[in-house]
């Protein structure tokens, strides 16, 4: 058999199946075209605001060179200003030197909040440093995708962060000499932190807000973008699968909440596509932040068996960090974490090589 | 006027039949015949082509569904337009990209009987087609036999392109496993 009479003999099929299908495909005369559902959302709107993407060139590591002022592309709505310290030496991300520089006010309601977070898979765990460092990837359906490794457990409400964040060990490891372990309650209290959100309460408070959106139009070059949104009802909307919109209150507000407001945690939302389309990814893609401050991301990848497609798709992650604690960000590694191909480690090599060399991380000085 | 009324019509020789085929499923037939040929001149040709055949098969023929009997008779003789067309090369239409999907599935040259006939390669694909969740045979259905290319596919049904790129590669894979096993 060749592929021709493969193709032929699909006339040949059933034809329920190709009433079905006719059905299912509604090929009716002159109808429109509608949209589909696609990963690749719709960017926010954001041309008033610079693209601050990360640049590395092919075949190397990724390096982040630093950030620029960003004061432009914030979302202004008079008085916000953003101030990032940017390290010569180690060009690495750092949050600002106090919170006293930029302020966001939120205000809203979680009532969803838990059960949205239920929808997803959050991936939590300790870095060495101390850092809670929370993912939560955009899963497809069961059926559609089957990581290689299964993800952590999904919060749920009513559940206590401890259970898949702080551990005896992964405490004494953040320790540093001088430092006690916490107590069981001090504990508790940091673990309800990383998942702040309550049903049905109200809060306002002030955040630091470190990066604003970027464009993330189907019209981007090739790269990757970061941007870090610590508005909560950005990163509920976000949870929900929504596209939020980033808003920055006028001027500064006191904070006038509890404890887990300021615990909120911030979201780091990094997005990316490739450039060359011989190479197709889907499915889940996670981020990690390990002890020496690398962002780990993995994706998926597979063979488009050689179709092409002229629209470059956009894939995003999400990294959710405890309020106030967003850690340095010194260099950006992309990981092959499952790939879809039969012919074993010397093609999962090849991908992995294909990777590196696809995607373009550029970073806007 | 529906189906059954037209269809007795081509049993009264009522040259009605194709202008009522004609208007009724004429659009469809064009669009498939041209994501196959990639030309809209030879997917007229072909339009015309098809008419002729419908008057010579029907009597005796008389399709239970007729535009599934159609969609058929639509599909091989833009197919056979197409091999006597593209002798030579072949690309840039969407049954050169489905050739390439659908070669991926076929076992090593030499584990396969050759010349399978279009008739057994449609049963054994039957077979295979049933065992499908109705979502993925329709897309699988709608790649390969009305050839719509994977956006439009996601369009129609509402769901993302992503998805139907990882239903057809998934599928693509799980035909070749079974083919592997239909074919001694």
């Amino acid at each position: 058999m060749n592929a021709k009479t493969l193709l032929r003999g699909f006339s040949e099929i059933d034809p329920r199946y190709l009433e079905a299908a006719m059905q299912a495909g509604a090929d009716a005369e002159g109808e429109p075209e509608t949209g589909a559902k696609a990963h690749a959302k719709s960017p926010p709107e954001a041309e008033a605001m610079p693209v601050v993407t990360v640049h590395r060139n092919v075949g190397k590591r990724l390096r982040i060179a630093g950030w620029a002022a960003a004061a432009a592309c914030l979302l202004l709505v008079g008085g916000a200003m953003l101030h990032l310290r940017q390290s010569a030496k180690e060009n690495v991300l750092i949050p600002p030197a106090s919170q006293d520089d930029l302020y966001v006010e939120i205000t809203g309601t979680a009532a969803t909040a838990l059960t949205t977070v239920s929808a997803q898979t959050v991936t939590t765990h300790t870095t060495a440093a101390g850092h809670i460092v929370s993912t939560a990837g955009t899963l497809p359906p069961e059926d559609e995708f089957t990581p290689s490794e299964p993800p952590q457990p999904a919060f749920t409400e009513g559940s206590t962060a401890a259970q898949t964040v702080l551990t005896q060990t992964a405490v004494q490891t953040a320790l540093t000499d001088g430092e006690t372990a916490p107590s069981a309650e001090t504990r508790a209290t940091e673990d309800a932190g990383v998942h702040p959100f309550r049903p049905g309460t109200a809060y306002a408070g002030q955040m630091p807000v470190l990066v604003a959106m970027a464009d993330r139009s189907g019209t981007l070059p090739g790269g990757m973008q970061f941007e870090a949104v610590n508005d909560a009802q950005a990163v509920l909307q976000y949870l929900a699968g929504d596209d939020p919109a980033v808003t920055v209150g006028e001027g500064q507000k006191d904070s006038s909440t509890a404890d887990f407001i300021m615990r909120s945690p911030e979201m780091l939302r990094v997005c990316w596509q490739t450039a060359d389309h011989r190479w197709e990814e889907y499915g889940v893609q996670s981020a990690v932040l390990d002890a020496d401050g690398v962002l780990h991301l993995s994706v998926c990848m597979y063979s488009g068996g050689g179709q092409t497609e002229t629209a470059p798709w956009i894939y995003e992650t999400a990294l959710l960090f405890a309020g106030g604690s967003m850690p340095a960000i010194r260099d950006v590694q992309l990981d092959l974490q499952y790939f879809e191909e039969q012919n074993g480690i010397s093609q999962w090599l090849a991908f992995n090589a294909a990777l590196q060399d696809d995607v373009q991380i550029q970073y806007a000085q | 006027m529906d189906d059954c009324e037209i269809i007795e019509l081509f049993f009264q020789r009522d040259e009605r039949a194709l202008s009522e085929t004609s208007g009724r499923y004429g659009g469809m037939c064009c669009r498939l015949a041209k994501r196959i040929l990639g030309s809209q001149e030879d997917a007229e040709e072909c339009c015309n082509d098809v008419l002729l055949k419908l008057w010579n098969a029907i009597p005796p023929d008389r399709p239970q569904r007729f535009a599934a009997y159609l969609v058929r008779v639509v599909r091989n003789t833009a197919l056979d337009l197409y091999e006597k067309l593209h002798a030579a090369k072949r690309g840039g239409t969407q049954t050169a990209v489905a050739l390439d999907e659908l070669a991926e599935c076929l076992p090593a040259p030499d584990d396969v009987e050759e010349a399978q006939s279009a008739a057994e390669t449609g049963e054994m694909l039957n077979r295979f087609l049933a065992d499908l969740p109705d979502q993925t045979r329709n897309i699988f259905v709608l790649r390969y036999v009305y050839l719509m290319p994977v956006k439009d596919i996601a369009a129609k049904t509402g769901v993302s392109v992503s998805k139907v790129k990882v239903v057809l590669h998934r599928t693509r894979n799980a035909l070749k496993k079974w083919m592997g096993g239909e074919i001694p």
